[in-house]
């Protein structure tokens, strides 16, 4: 089973993307800020995708891709923006920095899901 | 050099009303329909969630708040919500919206995490002599407020696109 880390300050947010996934035949495992993501992808390398939200308390998303992306052991999990963020330089920031797409709130399940499909290793 | 910034009607009324018309796509896409309400906004002894979120750029700097009765935001809400965690990712992802309409006109803002508060009675106080938007949904009225304050030569440049809009997927 792929396993996906979803990371969002709103527990709605966690909640739902879990459960979009989890229906989809995902294991999920979430995190409420990126410090606390960051740890749980050290702990996890089995992680098939990271779904990071970018505006969040304590350390933001676009902070936490480039430390998962500056460690080789996290480097090759693929990434996932799920944010309000459609600000041109954070897209071009995310997309230097490694990660493999973009998604901007609210989103329909099923494009939600089709990302995932598509970006999990 | 330090920008001064000021409070500007016009300004004002031009932001406020990208904010009430981003409220209104974004409670479309949960599938709520907003109607502008025909008096403005009544103190009430429901229980209401207000979401609240700054916003800073380099020509224009502010704080949105975004209030309505517990019905009405979950009314919005995925199954299982929290209104206290469900009225503050509305609210951020009304100022996101209100960001990107800001950025199709060359402003650009750096957004806050929100601050959630809850009570009974609540009233806006606005500095300005805008009014705030109120809206009418089947479960309750819907309060968007903004404070707004601009440089004084602030103007919205020419519309442009942006790379991405809501609910689109952009694979790198």
């Amino acid at each position: 089973m792929k396993k996906v880390l979803v990371v969002d300050d709103s527990e709605t947010i966690r909640l739902e993307v879990g459960r979009n996934l989890g229906h989809a035949g995902f294991s999920v495992i979430e995190a409420r800020d990126g410090q606390e993501g960051l740890n749980m992808a050290g702990r996890h390398a089995d992680l098939s995708l990271i779904v990071l939200d970018v505006n969040m308390p304590v350390m933001n998303g676009l902070d936490m891709l480039d430390r998962l992306k500056g460690d080789t052991a996290t480097q090759p999990i693929p990434v996932l923006l799920l944010t309000t963020e459609a600000q041109d330089s954070l897209i071009e920031r995310a997309k230097k920095a490694g990660a493999k797409g973009w998604l901007i709130k609210p989103v329909k399940p099923e494009i939600l899901l089709m990302a995932a499909q598509k970006l999990a290793r | 050099m330090t920008t001064q910034f000021v409070e500007r009607s016009d300004a004002t009324q031009r932001i406020q009303a990208m904010a009430a018309t981003a409220a209104a796509e974004l409670l479309q896409a949960y599938g709520v329909t907003l109607s502008p309400a025909a008096e403005g906004w009544v103190e009430t002894d429901e229980l209401l969630y207000s979401g609240v979120m700054g916003f800073v750029g380099d020509r224009v700097r502010g704080t949105c708040l975004l209030a309505a009765p517990k019905d009405t935001i979950l009314s919005t809400a995925p199954a299982d919500a929290r209104p206290r965690d469900w009225v503050g990712e509305l609210a951020n992802q009304l100022v996101g919206r209100l960001k990107s309409k800001l950025m199709q006109h060359g402003v650009t803002i750096g957004v806050s995490t929100p601050v959630v508060l809850s009570g009974v009675k609540l009233s806006p106080l606005p500095r300005s002599d805008v009014a705030p938007s109120v809206f009418e949904t089947p479960t309750g009225r819907l309060l968007v407020w903004l404070e707004v304050e601009v440089d004084p030569e602030f103007t919205l440049g020419s519309l442009r696109p942006l790379m991405a809009a809501e609910g689109e997927f952009l694979a790198f």
